[in-house]
C-alpha cells in the first residue's frame, strides 16, 4: 500500500517533470547567461553554507 | 454647462472610476500590508529605537523599489494567467521550476514560523497564553477561506490591512518632533556615528524585509486567482503603487513610535518595545501591539497561500479561493498544513526560535535573486507579453533594483553566517 | 446491485483483486516469482481472466500464463502447472487487458452519478473453472481497506450500507483513455463516446474537470462542435487554459466560432495573451471585432452582447405565413422565443411569444398577438442592467433599442447570465 502511494506520486512527478521538460522561453544569450551565472551563484551560496555546516560541526 | 453641473459630471465620473478601482484593487494593496509582516514591524522598531528618525529617508526609497518589483508580477500575471510557479516551470523547465518550488516551500514556512512567533509574542502582552493565540488565529484563518469566495477572502484581508494602519493614529497620539521627523524624512542623511557594522546590518535588513520572495508568487498568483484582464493591468499597478505608499507610510509610523518613545534603547525585537511602551503610554503600547500581531497574521495568511497556490498550479490540482474545500481539497489541505504545522512549532517549548529566524534570512537570500531574475528575463519575453514587456526605463529601473538586491542580500546572508568577516 | 453475478449458483468463491497481487507463484514445487497482474478479455457484462502475469527476479521477462494452467487460487500461494517456462514469455495481444495496470487506482466514469471516480479494487468471481471479473470497486469501504484500515472500514460499513452502493458491476464501468498515444488497454472509448453526447454539457464539464489534459482533449476531440462549444463554456477557467493549450488551435477555433460574442470573450479573456492571439487571428474579423469590443472595454455596454440574428417580422403578416417563415429560418436563430414586430423604420411595435404563436389560429395577424409594453434595454445599459431586468422579469431575451425605438438586436438570457463578470461581486 505504501509502495503503492509512492508509486502514484511518482507517476505525477514524471508527468509533471514531461509536461516542463523544454523551457519554452526564447533563449537569447542574454537569457542563457543569466541563467548560466544564477546556476554558479546558487553553487556558490550552497556551498558557503555547507562550509559554515562543516565549521560548526568542528567546533 | 454651468459650474454646478461641470461639478456634478465631474463627481459622477470620479465615482465611476473609484468603483473600478475598488473592484479591482486588493492583490496589490495586501501583499503590501503582508509585506510589513512581524518581522518587518520588528524591523521598524529596532530601526526607531537605535536611529531615531534619522533613516525614515531611507524606507521612503524603498517604497518604489517595491512597487517595482511587485508591479511586474501584475503585468506577468494578467496577460499569462499563470502564478509565478507556475510561469517558472512553463518557461524554464523543470529544473529551475523543482529548484524554486522547494525553496519556497522551506522559507514559506521558516517565515511563518517567525510570524507565530510575532502574533503569540504580541497577545501575550495582553496577557493571552500562546495556545489560545495559536488557536483563535487557525480558526480565523479557516473562517476567512473556507466560504470558497475569493472576494470574501479579500475583503477580510483588507480589513487586516486596514487595521495595519494603526500605527499612523498611534504615531500622531505620542506629538513627535515635526520638525525632526520631516527632516529625516526628506534630507538624506547618516546618522551621528557615521557608517558603522551596526548601521549596515539594519539598512540591508530593510531591504530584506520590503521584497521578499513569496510576495512574488503571491500576487502573481492572486492577480490570476482574481481574473484580472490585460485591459484590468492599469488598475492592479495603481493598487500596488497605493499599496507600496501605505507600506512606506506603516513604517515609517512604527520608526516614529519607537524614535520618539525609546530613542537610544537596544531592544531586538518589536515585543520587547511594545512591552516599554506599556510603562509610558498604555493606550500606545497597545496600539503597537495589536499591530504586531495584525502584521504577523496578514503575513501568514499570505505566505501559506502563496504555496498553496504555488503548488495547485505545478500539480494541477484544483487551486482557487473560488472553490469550496470540498472542490479544491489539495489546496486548502496544504494551507491548513501550512499554518498547523508553523503554529506548532512556536508551541513547542525551547523551540530554538532565534536560530529559525536567523535561517529564513539566509534561505531567502538563496530563492530572491533566482525568483527576481526569472521575472525580468519572463518581463523581457515578447513572445508572451507582447506588448506589455519591459520598457527601456522599466528595464533600467528593474535591473539596477534587481542587482542591487542580490549584492546586498548576498552580503548580508554571509555576514548573518559569519558575524566577523567585516570585522565587527 | 450485484445481480448479474450472483443469479448464477455456481460462484464458489469471491475475491478481491489487491488481495491477491504479490502472492508467491509456485511451479514443480518451485518458487517461481510473483503474481503481478491479470489479464482480462472483456465480454460485455462480464469480463473473463484469461491469464495470470508472473513478475519473476532478477530482470527476466514476466510471463503470460494461461488460466487452465492454474491449479489453485489462493492469496497466501498460487500454484500453476507448467513445463517449459520460456514458452510463456510473449507480449499481450490485442483486446487483452492488464486489469492492475490499466483498471487499478485509474479513474471511470460513473455513467449514473455523471462523476469521475477511482477504482480502489477490483472484485473477482470464481465459477467453475473460469474467473471473471464482476464488479470494481468505487467505495471509501475500498479505500479504507487500501489504506490498511480494514477494521475501520467494516465498523463503518456497518453503521451504513455505503460499500454495497459503490461496487459497479464491470457492465456498467467505462474506463477512460489514459493516454493519447496508447489507447490500447481502453476497451471501452468507443462506447464511451456515444455516451458522453447524452451527458448535458454543464454535467460533462464537471467532469472533465476530474480528468487529466490527455484524457480531456482524447474527449473533446471527439464529440461533436456544437456539444463540445457549449461544454468548453461551462468549464472553470484554470481548467478552460489547459484545455487550450493541449488541443489544437484550429480545433479552438471551431469551438470558439460556435459561441456568441459574449461567450467567446468570456473563454478568451482567461487564456494567456498569446494563446489568445493566436485563436482571435483564426477567426473571421467581424467576430473578432465583437469579442474585441468587450475584451478591452472596462464598462461594457450590452450592445457588444446583442445578436440580430432573431425573428423579425411586420405586423401585417399572418400567424400561417409567420409560422412557415420561422421554420425556415429556425436554423441561423439565435433567440428562438419571440417574434419582434416591427415595422419599415425597423422600430419596435411588440413582441409576441412563440407558444402564442403556435396556439394562434392561421389567419389571426401578428399584430393581434403582441405585447405592446416592451421591456428594452438601450446600447448603453450595461451588463449589470441587464441581469438585473433578467432577475426581475425572467424573459429568455430582451430586445435592444436605440433612438425612436428602433430594434438593434437582441440579448439571450444565457450569454448575459454566464459572463463571469467582477462587476457582480
Amino acid at each position: 500500500m505504501i509502495f503503492n502511494f509512492f508509486r502514484n506520486t511518482s507517476a505525477a512527478f514524471k508527468a509533471i517533470n514531461r509536461k516542463y521538460s523544454t523551457p519554452r522561453i526564447k533563449m537569447t544569450p542574454l537569457a542563457r547567461l543569466s541563467l548560466g551565472v544564477l546556476r554558479f551563484y546558487l553553487l556558490f551560496l550552497v556551498g558557503i553554507l555547507v562550509y559554515k555546516f562543516v565549521m560548526t560541526l568542528h567546533k | 454647462m454651468n459650474f454646478l453641473a461641470k461639478l456634478f459630471y465631474k463627481y459622477k465620473k470620479f465615482l465611476k472610476v473609484a468603483r473600478l478601482y475598488l473592484l479591482i484593487a486588493g492583490p496589490g494593496i495586501i501583499v503590501m500590508m503582508a509585506d510589513n509582516d512581524a518581522g518587518g514591524i520588528t524591523t521598524y522598531t529596532v530601526t526607531g529605537a537605535q536611529y531615531k528618525f534619522y533613516l525614515i529617508w531611507f524606507l521612503i526609497l524603498l517604497g518604489p523599489v517595491a512597487y517595482f518589483v511587485q508591479e511586474m508580477t501584475v503585468r506577468l500575471g494578467s496577460v499569462t494567467k499563470r502564478g509565478h510557479a507556475e510561469a517558472i516551470f512553463h518557461s524554464f523547465g523543470a529544473f529551475w521550476g523543482w529548484l524554486s518550488l522547494l525553496d519556497l516551500v522551506l522559507v514559506d514556512w521558516l517565515t511563518m514560523i517567525t510570524e507565530f512567533v510575532g502574533m503569540t509574542a504580541a497577545l501575550s502582552i495582553f496577557g493571552v497564553p500562546r495556545l489560545v493565540t495559536v488557536i483563535l488565529s487557525w480558526i480565523v484563518m479557516g473562517a476567512m477561506v473556507i466560504q470558497g469566495r475569493y472576494w470574501t477572502w479579500e475583503k477580510i484581508a483588507l480589513v487586516f490591512c486596514a487595521l495595519n494602519l494603526i500605527y499612523i493614529p498611534a504615531a500622531f497620539m505620542i506629538n513627535p518632533p515635526v520638525h525632526e521627523v520631516l527632516r529625516g524624512s526628506f534630507i538624506p542623511q547618516l546618522p551621528p556615528g557615521g557608517f558603522t557594522n551596526a548601521l549596515f546590518f539594519l539598512l540591508m535588513a530593510n531591504i530584506g524585509t520590503t521584497i521578499a520572495p513569496w510576495m512574488v508568487f503571491f500576487q502573481q498568483s492572486a492577480v490570476v486567482d482574481k481574473g484580472m484582464q490585460e485591459k484590468d493591468m492599469l488598475w492592479g499597478q495603481i493598487d500596488t503603487a497605493v499599496g507600496s505608499f501605505l507600506t512606506v507610510v506603516v513604517a515609517a509610523g512604527c520608526v516614529i513610535l519607537t524614535g520618539t518613545l525609546i530613542p537610544g534603547q537596544n531592544i531586538t525585537d518589536a515585543a520587547t518595545a511594545a512591552i516599554r511602551f506599556m510603562g509610558i503610554n498604555k493606550y500606545v503600547g497597545a496600539f503597537l501591539a495589536i499591530g504586531l500581531f495584525d502584521a504577523g497574521f496578514l503575513g501568514a495568511i499570505c505566505i501559506s497561500l502563496a504555496s498553496s497556490w504555488a503548488f495547485g498550479e505545478v500539480f494541477g490540482w484544483a487551486h482557487s479561493l473560488n472553490k469550496k474545500v470540498k472542490e479544491a481539497p489539495w489546496f486548502y489541505a496544504y494551507y491548513f498544513f501550512d499554518l498547523m504545522l508553523a503554529g506548532t512549532v512556536v508551541l513547542i517549548p525551547r523551540a530554538p526560535l532565534v536560530l529559525i529566524t536567523l535561517f529564513v534570512q539566509v534561505v531567502a537570500v538563496t530563492l530572491l535573486p533566482a525568483a527576481l531574475v526569472f521575472l525580468i528575463l519572463l518581463l523581457n519575453d515578447s513572445e508572451t507579453m507582447g506588448e506589455y514587456k519591459n520598457t527601456r526605463f522599466q528595464n533600467f529601473a528593474n535591473i539596477s533594483i534587481v542587482v542591487m538586491i542580490i549584492v546586498v542580500s548576498t552580503v548580508y546572508s554571509i555576514s548573518a553566517l559569519f558575524p566577523n568577516i567585516l570585522g565587527g | 446491485m450485484n445481480t448479474t453475478v450472483q443469479a448464477k449458483n455456481s460462484i464458489e468463491r469471491t475475491f478481491f483483486l489487491t488481495e491477491l497481487l504479490g502472492a508467491r507463484v509456485y511451479a514443480n514445487g518451485r518458487k517461481l516469482g510473483k503474481l503481478k497482474d491479470l489479464v482480462a478479455i472483456d465480454q460485455g457484462k462480464l469480463a473473463e481472466v484469461t491469464h495470470i502475469q508472473i513478475g519473476r527476479p532478477f530482470g527476466e521477462p514476466d510471463l503470460l500464463v494461461p488460466r487452465q494452467r492454474v491449479q489453485s487460487f489462493d492469496p497466501r500461494e498460487i500454484i500453476i502447472n507448467v513445463e517449459d517456462v520460456k514458452t510463456y514469455v510473449r507480449e499481450l495481444a490485442p483486446g487483452e487487458v492488464l486489469l492492475r495496470d490499466y483498471l487499478l487506482d485509474k479513474k471511470v466514469l460513473d455513467m449514473e452519478g455523471r462523476e469521475v471516480e477511482v477504482v480502489y479494487d477490483i472484485r473477482l468471481a470464481l465459477t467453475g473453472d473460469k474467473v471473471y471479473v464482476s464488479d470494481v470497486d468505487i467505495s471509501r469501504h475500498g479505500l479504507l481497506r487500501r489504506l490498511g484500515l480494514a477494521a475501520l472500514a467494516n465498523h463503518l460499513s456497518k453503521k451504513n450500507d455505503d460499500a454495497e452502493k459503490n461496487i459497479v458491476p464491470w457492465s456498467y464501468v467505462q474506463p477512460l483513455p489514459s493516454q493519447l498515444g496508447a489507447l490500447k488497454g481502453n476497451i471501452k472509448l468507443s462506447v464511451l463516446r456515444e455516451r458522453l453526447a447524452e451527458i448535458h454539457p454543464v454535467d460533462l464539464a464537471d467532469i472533465l474537470e476530474e480528468l487529466d489534459s490527455a484524457q480531456r482533449a482524447t474527449i473533446l476531440e471527439g464529440m461533436d462542435i456544437e456539444h463540445a462549444s457549449d461544454t468548453l463554456e461551462e468549464i472553470e477557467p484554470a481548467v478552460q487554459r489547459d484545455i487550450v493549450r493541449s488541443l489544437k488551435k484550429d480545433r479552438v477555433a471551431e469551438l470558439i466560432r460556435e459561441m456568441t460574442p459574449g461567450q467567446a470573450a468570456d473563454v478568451l479573456s482567461v487564456l494567456p495573451a498569446e494563446d489568445k492571439k493566436a485563436i482571435l487571428t483564426l477567426l473571421d474579423p467581424s467576430q473578432v471585432e465583437k469579442i474585441e469590443r468587450i475584451l478591452k472595454k472596462q464598462d461594457i455596454s450590452i450592445i457588444s452582447f446583442a445578436t440580430t440574428r432573431l425573428f423579425k417580422f411586420p405586423p401585417d403578416i399572418s400567424v400561417e405565413q409567420a409560422q412557415v417563415k420561422c421554420r425556415e429560418m429556425a436554423k441561423h436563430i439565435d433567440v428562438v422565443m419571440y417574434l419582434y414586430i416591427v415595422n419599415s423604420r425597423d422600430e419596435l411595435l411588440g413582441v409576441a411569444d412563440i407558444q402564442r404563436l403556435f396556439m394562434a389560429n392561421d389567419d389571426e395577424l401578428l399584430r393581434a398577438l403582441m405585447v405592446e409594453i416592451v421591456v428594452a434595454l438601450s446600447p448603453d445599459s450595461t451588463l449589470k442592467e441587464a441581469v438585473d431586468l433578467f432577475n426581475r422579469y425572467h424573459f429568455d431575451a430582451l430586445p435592444v433599442v436605440g433612438m425612436n425605438n428602433v430594434l438593434l438586436g437582441a440579448v439571450p438570457y444565457r450569454d448575459v447570465m454566464n459572463v463571469k463578470d467582477r462587476a457582480f461581486d
